[in-house]
């Protein structure tokens, strides 16, 4: 072995003199890897679809129960108020009726709206 | 998920592996000191990398400087996730060639002598000689700066003198 390599030398040696491989089924395995890959990401494209579907039915769900919560509250609120405007001992049994089926439609639709919410 | 359907179709980037596979797999080689089976993975898993992302190729680069850069990355991400980073014999594949020619026991002192060199210094000398990149391109695909990748040269060519100059018999 020389005792001092000039730069040339060194370069020589460095970049040596590697035949090109040949390809022994490497390019089929990538190309299956490839497949893999693209009917992976095609899967997950699928799920991720299929999970905001999901999602926007819920959300759709949600917006209907508080549409009819409300609906609750309103008509619970038109029939008790009235009534409780009134003097108590001026009321006859249907108003009581009334004021009693206002108060727990009120009631039903908070309880509803609220357990929605937790 | 996000990314677009790459532009090109299964046939082209076939015929790109084709084209691209021997020089990456040289440079996955040499940069895991020899170990072929682990090359040869890291190279399939570039190919995978460059085909997903094949869209973000912008053509200012050469394809080989853009997949060298892909493959380099690929074995940096896999020696951060090997905690027991075990050389190996840099020399076992010359070793086992049958050619015992004093070219070739050149060559392997030189191989054994660029194991000894600090990672950046070797990588530099195995992409600016043994991959035949210009300085430039070897830069873009190691991601330093220019002067960086000049000094790891230059201090690795010294390096390297010195260690083959201290083996004389």
């Amino acid at each position: 072995m020389p005792a001092t390599f000039d730069d040339d030398t060194l370069e020589a040696l460095l970049r040596g003199d590697d035949m090109a491989l040949p390809d022994d089924g490497f390019c089929a395995g990538v190309m299956r890897r490839v497949q893999a890959d693209e009917a992976e990401r095609h899967a997950l494209t699928l799920d991720a679809t299929s999970a905001l579907t999901q999602l926007d039915r819920r959300a759709a769900r949600a917006r209907r129960q508080r549409r009819w919560h409300g609906i609750g509250v309103a008509v619970g609120s038109a029939l008790a108020l009235p009534l409780l405007a009134a003097t108590p001992p001026s009321l006859n049994p249907a108003q009581t009726l009334a004021l009693l089926a206002g108060l727990a439609a009120c009631a039903w639709a908070l309880g509803a709206h609220a357990l929605q919410e937790r | 998920v996000s990314d677009a359907a790459p532009p090109l179709h299964a046939a082209g980037f076939e015929a790109l592996v084709r084209e691209h596979q021997s020089r990456v797999r040289q440079q996955l080689r040499r940069l895991t000191h020899g170990d072929h089976a682990l090359a040869d993975d890291l190279a399939q898993e570039t190919f995978v990398l460059a085909w997903r992302h094949i869209g973000s190729f912008r053509g200012d680069a050469r394809v080989a400087t853009w997949l060298y850069r892909i493959a380099y990355n690929a074995f940096l991400a896999h020696r951060r996730s090997e905690h027991a980073h075990e050389p190996l014999d840099a020399a076992h594949e010359l070793a086992a060639q049958p050619d015992g020619s004093a070219a070739a026991a050149q060559r392997l002192d030189v191989e054994r002598a660029l194991a000894t060199l600090p990672e950046a210094e070797r990588v530099a000398l195995i992409h600016c000689f043994a991959l035949d990149l210009s300085h430039a391109e070897a830069a873009e695909v190691l991601g330093w700066p220019l002067g960086t990748l000049k000094s790891h040269v230059a201090r690795g060519k010294a390096r390297l003198r010195e260690r083959l100059a201290a083996w004389k018999p």
